[in-house]
């Protein structure tokens, strides 16, 4: 990927955390740089052509807090084709990153499992919105599955292949090689020696597509 | 899934017109008289004074329906069935007690719920709100202590609700018993089938022996001590319950990091990607001070711009929150940086830019130190190894860039 950057000054004004009653202006320097990506730019054959595919699942990519947040960071599809029902592709799909808080527990609150129900329906229809509006595909997983005559299984047939779209914008390629998916966590930040899940990475010869959600939406602040 | 209608009775009755107040209140029409007298009836239990009087105070039958209808919406407790499984709930257990389910219990000794006061009693109540109890059983005939009887539920914490019921001396209906703020002789005392005087300890330790060496007295007695693990009182248990779609409400739908543009007409938002935008990000050191370095490359037409007027000038905006976390691999040690990063260029300027540049070890954070480990500058970071998770947020749309690196500060 080249960056080209004309000739112009951009002010970078800073702003402390009570946001917009201190500026200090710092002048960028002028570029005239023509900076390539750190990765080397991939081969990527074609996409999958899935219109007219059956749709056969959706689920989404989400990591459970232990004070019963959840963070909502994506959502996978698997796609079969009418055509060839031994054909599948699953897509992985990212949104903007956001967390359904725990219900406020009041001392008084008879059916209180019920707020679950409610509290679902409620992300299911933000859910939706993001899925429609709100996300990018970042990941192709393409397979072809046949019987084993041997025990009966379902197997492979031949090797899966992947195409992922990284982080800077890079897109990967492989068959046969699979996609790494890792959960990552941080420190929180008021608690350091509490690592908690805030994301997943996906990788694939060296390009990267990290999800993450903010910790700052569901750890509440504490002073030092 | 089914819409909720979440339009409580109270606001209903704010529709009725004030001069209907003054009214005399009006019959519901003969057609549904018995209809409408039965809603009233059967679920009084579940409808306060307000809401009685909001559905007196109705004028037709299309009110009155629509009225239960929303009584019953705002109370079912899975929206996403086509069942109100609240209402088919109440009626089983309805139906159970005026078939009398509880009769052939051989726990109970053929209780009647009709014996007992029918759906006005103590009992009815309880097993309305509650259902068939866990653990049931009865103290009859007890010499000195009065007939009792207790019903014990279970939530799914392992909390327990001790139901008990009593005698009074003259009366053959078993009453609830709710003295739970009285001290332990006291509430003996409303147990003896004689008049007891507290002055008299040997009388209130007959009737405590005879308690606790009947059958099922360690039962009973756990009762009468407690009504509940959580310390809460019959009255409370029993009270209404609230709607379970007002649950809901006053629990509080929390969601947070939805994107929010209030005004999209002074935006310029990028439609290249919808909830991220790619980054060239280096993290690295200065040839001569060993110094962090760090910058992103972004691109313009990935960003999203907010048009600010500034100095009498036209400008496009776009607030990053950055957010770098070090964590030593060698003893775990954690080193934040965190900021808040302003980018603005003139509107006219903007289509010419390509791509920008944010380069966070040149800015110090300049607000209050919260974290331990918490750096104005990225030169604070000690030497050592780590792993970097960066993030880098558009505060309008929420679009964000991430990445987990390695970085060495060199001595």
């Amino acid at each position: 990927m080249r960056f080209l950057v004309g000739n112009y000054r951009l002010k970078i004004k800073l702003f402390g955390k009570n946001m917009f009653n201190k500026a200090i202006v710092l002048i960028l320097l002028i570029f005239s740089l023509n900076a390539s990506t750190a990765t080397a730019q991939q081969t990527c054959p074609g996409l999958p052509v899935i219109s007219g595919w059956k749709q056969v699942s959706i689920a989404t990519i989400d990591k459970s807090h232990e004070n019963g947040t959840i963070a909502y960071l994506g959502y996978e599809t698997e796609y079969q084709n009418p055509n060839n029902t031994n054909e599948y592709v699953i897509v992985a799909a990212r949104f903007v990153a956001i967390a359904s808080l725990s219900p406020i527990v009041l001392n008084y609150m008879p059916y209180i499992e019920v707020v679950g129900n409610y509290i679902e329906a409620e992300v299911n229809k933000e859910l939706s919105g993001l899925i429609n509006k709100h996300s990018d595909i970042f990941l192709y997983i393409y397979r072809k599955i046949r019987l084993d005559d041997q025990n009966g299984q379902l197997t492979l047939d031949g090797p899966a292949q992947y195409w992922l779209l990284g982080s800077d914008g890079d897109c990967a390629y492989a068959s046969g090689t699979k996609v790494s998916i890792k959960d990552i966590t941080e420190p929180n930040k008021n608690n350091q020696e509490q690592f908690i899940i805030v994301g997943k990475m996906y990788s694939l010869n060296g390009v990267r597509q990290v999800l993450r959600i903010d910790q700052d939406y569901f750890i509440p602040e504490k002073r030092k | 899934m089914r819409k909720l209608i979440l339009m409580s009775a109270v606001a209903l009755s704010l529709l009725i017109p004030e001069s209907a107040f003054s009214q005399v209140r009006v019959s519901p029409s003969s057609t549904n008289q018995e209809h409408y007298k039965n809603f009233l009836t059967r679920y009084k239990r579940l409808i306060d004074d307000k809401t009685r009087n909001s559905f007196q105070l109705l004028k037709t039958d299309k009110e009155r329906e629509l009225f239960i209808d929303i009584f019953w919406k705002e109370r079912d407790t899975d929206p996403f069935t086509e069942f109100n499984e609240f209402k088919d709930q109440y009626d089983r257990r309805l139906n159970d007690i005026e078939k009398e389910s509880l009769a052939s219990s051989q726990d109970l000794g053929q209780f009647l719920f009709k014996m007992h006061g029918g759906l006005d009693g103590d009992p009815a109540w309880v097993y309305l709100l509650f259902g068939q109890p866990f653990i049931k059983a009865t103290l009859l005939d007890e010499g000195v202590i009065t007939d009792l009887m207790v019903w014990v539920y279970a939530d799914a914490q392992g909390g327990a609700y001790r139901f008990l019921f009593y005698k009074e001396r003259g009366f053959n209906q078993f009453k609830l018993f709710t003295f739970y703020g009285d001290d332990f002789p006291s509430k003996l005392q409303r147990i003896s089938r004689n008049h007891l005087n507290l002055a008299d300890e040997s009388g209130v330790n007959r009737v405590y022996q005879a308690l606790i060496s009947s059958r099922n007295g360690g039962l009973f007695l756990d009762a009468l001590s407690q009504f509940s693990t959580y310390n809460t009182y019959p009255e409370k248990e029993l009270q209404a319950p609230l709607p379970a779609a007002i649950v809901a409400r006053k629990a509080g739908v929390r969601i947070v990091g939805l994107p929010y543009i209030p005004d999209p007409e002074n935006y310029i938002l990028s439609d290249r990607y919808r909830s991220m935008f790619t980054a060239f990000f280096r993290i690295d050191s200065h040839i001569t001070t060993r110094k962090p370095i760090s910058y992103f490359i972004l691109r313009s037409n990935e960003t999203d711009w907010r048009i600010v007027f500034e100095d009498h000038e036209k400008k496009a905006e776009a607030i990053f929150k950055v957010r770098y976390i070090f964590v030593s691999r060698d003893d775990r040690s954690v080193y934040i940086y965190e900021n808040y990063i302003r980018c603005s260029v003139g509107y006219d300027n903007l289509a010419n830019i390509k791509a920008f540049t944010v380069i966070p070890s040149q800015i110090a954070w300049d607000g209050e130190l919260k974290f331990k480990g918490q750096m104005r500058n990225l030169s604070e970071l000690p030497v050592g190894k780590y792993r970097v998770d960066v993030y880098i947020r558009n505060l309008f749309s929420q679009k964000y860039f991430s990445d987990v690196v390695d970085y060495i500060r060199p001595f």
